[in-house]
């Protein structure tokens, strides 16, 4: 199902807005809406999904737009959406994934075999004949994704879906939700937080912010290269730096952080206020000047504030005229011997340093 | 002391024997507080829901109106049906006043607006999410009420053992509306009432006994309906 929005308006007690001029959601398309809290993500969600009324603007489903109650509920018969919470009703889990099938007046045998089908899609065939309530929270999520697919959706919404689900469990659900959507070859709509969710299950990325949208483009793009101040804060909270431009010689920007210059690429030109974004994967921690450090343009000495454990890599904390965070792997970090109040040189490549123009 | 001990021996005992009159007083009691609990159940659980999944504007009053029912007084409800059903009062060509029927009409005004109360907070402590759900999976909107409502057992339950205990002991409508009358409208409480007055205190005590068992009884019925299907926190093995 093809999505397009025009022109939405939607308001909150008037302390929030949403105004969205355009968007839309190609056939088979899977979109994902990020942003901070209050961004109004949800809201949008909840308008696409028919399930709250805009105040003004038009939202067309296949070139349709819906004109009566009849034509919202038979609309809403043809969308699904799961919330972050997983809200299975009382019963079996076969109830529950039941449910959808039975409203639409599917006979016994049809139900049981599509439930059946969908329950082991999510690999939860076995639990079928049990309760919800003594399911886990990853058992849980498996339920309510198939319960919300087992109908054949043409468009599905997702709402922060897999944030409370561990880690590793979120990883092998996404995949097979990335499954079952190509298996119903619907279009989707995921609002999350996580950049590995989006990453994992989008063709396109949205970035909202003060109810609009600020950026559409590919995961990668708005993530990595964000093109506004908003976008650039929500994505590079590792490192992200204010200065101002010094120099320009073609793309190369010479860039004045505190009292140090960096070299990095964007469109901005000498005097103007930049933000500086880099990611820590980028920089790369060296003893002294060696080749790795020599191919790069930034080339910077640094004392070692903090260095954080968080798994297989190790996040460093380095103060060199500005805070600056590396994100290097175990090995590497015993190899370097790196300790609290010793000294490093910090390499990354112009390349790796986008310039975003303030204001 | 001895007295309560003498009393409890007699309880024994009329439970045993299963005496003509305790049976008729007994039955009569169940019968009464059954039909009332089932006639306010049948219209304060829909009218509780009804008003608490609806928005309209006359809801604050009427919500205000049913908890003020909660708290009605017994023996002002006699006294008002009693007006009311009086052979010269504007309800007395009924000719229903010291019949089971008074009785039934005094129990229903009391335990309806208990029910239709706590069936409403139940309604409205379900999450929103479970109708926002219903609705995203095609649910029209009587489907998408039924289903949302569906998750508030648990409280019906407790709406229908708090109706159940507020007319099974209750003493001053059914004495002013029913009267008290051998074989008719004696029920326990009346009976009670009677046996006390008349000083006798072992009969008015076993009788006491017997409607505690009976009320402990139904709630502990209510109880474990209501409790089998509640979700507990995991036992510290």
């Amino acid at each position: 199902m093809e999505i397009v929005v025009k022109n939405l308006l939607f308001e909150y007690d008037r302390h929030f807005s949403l105004d969205i001029s355009n968007f839309t959601v190609r056939n088979g398309e899977i979109v994902s809406l990020m942003g901070p809290n209050g961004a109004g993500k949800t809201t949008f969600l909840l308008l696409l999904s028919l399930q709250i009324k805009p105040r003004a603007g038009e939202i067309y489903y296949d070139n349709k737009l819906p004109a009566c109650s009849r034509d919202i509920l038979n609309l809403r018969r043809r969308i699904s959406a799961v919330f972050q919470k997983d809200y299975l009703f009382n019963g079996t889990v076969f109830d529950n994934v039941a449910y959808p099938l039975k409203i639409r007046g599917f006979g016994n045998s049809e139900i049981k075999r599509k439930v059946c089908n969908y329950l082991e899609l999510f690999g939860v065939g076995h639990l079928a004949g049990k309760r919800v309530r003594e399911l886990s929270s990853g058992q849980s999520k498996r339920v309510c994704l198939a319960r919300s697919l087992v109908y054949s959706p043409e468009v599905i919404f997702f709402d922060e879906p897999t944030s409370l689900i561990d880690f590793g469990t979120k990883e092998e659900i996404l995949s097979d939700l990335k499954k079952a959507i190509g298996h119903v070859k619907a279009s989707a709509v995921f609002v999350t937080q996580d950049k590995t969710e989006a990453f994992l299950m989008s063709d396109r990325l949205v970035f909202m912010n003060g109810g609009r949208i600020l950026e559409e483009g590919t995961p990668e793009d708005i993530s990595f290269r964000p093109m506004s101040v908003e976008a650039a804060t929500f994505f590079g909270k590792d490192n992200l730096l204010s200065g101002q431009v010094a120099e320009k010689e073609k793309d190369l920007i010479k860039i004045r952080i505190k009292n140090q210059v960096v070299f990095g690429v964007g469109d901005a030109d000498p005097g103007d206020e930049v933000l500086v974004m880099l990611s820590p994967e980028n920089v790369v921690l060296s003893k002294s000047i060696d080749e790795n450090s020599q191919s790069a343009r930034n080339v910077i000495y640094c004392d070692v504030l903090d260095i954080k454990d968080v798994g297989s890599i190790v996040q460093v904390e380095l103060l060199c005229g500005f805070r600056l965070r590396a994100s290097i792997t175990r090995i590497s970090a015993e190899m370097l011997d790196l300790r609290p109040g010793g000294r490093v040189t910090a390499s990354f490549k112009a390349s790796a340093v986008h310039v975003i123009k303030r204001g | 002391m001895e007295l309560l001990f003498n009393g409890i021996k007699a309880a024994i005992g009329l439970i045993v024997s299963l005496n003509g009159g305790f049976l008729e007083i007994l039955s009569l009691t169940l019968v009464l507080v059954l039909i009332s609990t089932f006639i306010s159940t049948f219209i304060g659980l829909p009218v509780g829901v009804l008003i608490a999944i609806n928005r309209f504007k006359a809801r604050n009053f009427l919500l205000a109106l049913v908890n003020a029912g909660m708290g009605l007084p017994p023996v002002v409800v006699g006294l008002f049906y009693s007006i009311l059903l009086w052979r010269s009062g504007p309800l007395g060509f009924l000719n229903i006043l010291y019949t089971p029927y008074a009785i039934v009409l005094g129990q229903v005004t009391i335990s309806l607006p208990i029910i239709m109360g706590l069936t409403c907070s139940a309604v409205q402590g379900i999450d929103p999410g479970y109708r926002l759900q219903a609705r995203a999976l095609g649910a029209n909107r009587v489907q998408e009420v039924i289903k949302a409502v569906a998750e508030a057992r648990l409280g019906y339950f407790a709406a229908l053992i708090a109706g159940f205990g507020s007319i099974i002991s209750e003493v001053g409508s059914v004495l002013m509306l029913g009267g008290n009358i051998r074989g008719q409208t004696r029920v326990m409480t009346t009976a009670i009432v009677l046996e006390t007055k008349k000083g006798n205190f072992e009969l008015a005590i076993s009788l006491g006994i017997v409607l505690l068992l009976l009320t402990f009884a139904a709630s502990y019925l209510g109880t474990w309906l209501q409790q089998g299907r509640a979700q507990g926190v995991p036992k510290w093995r």
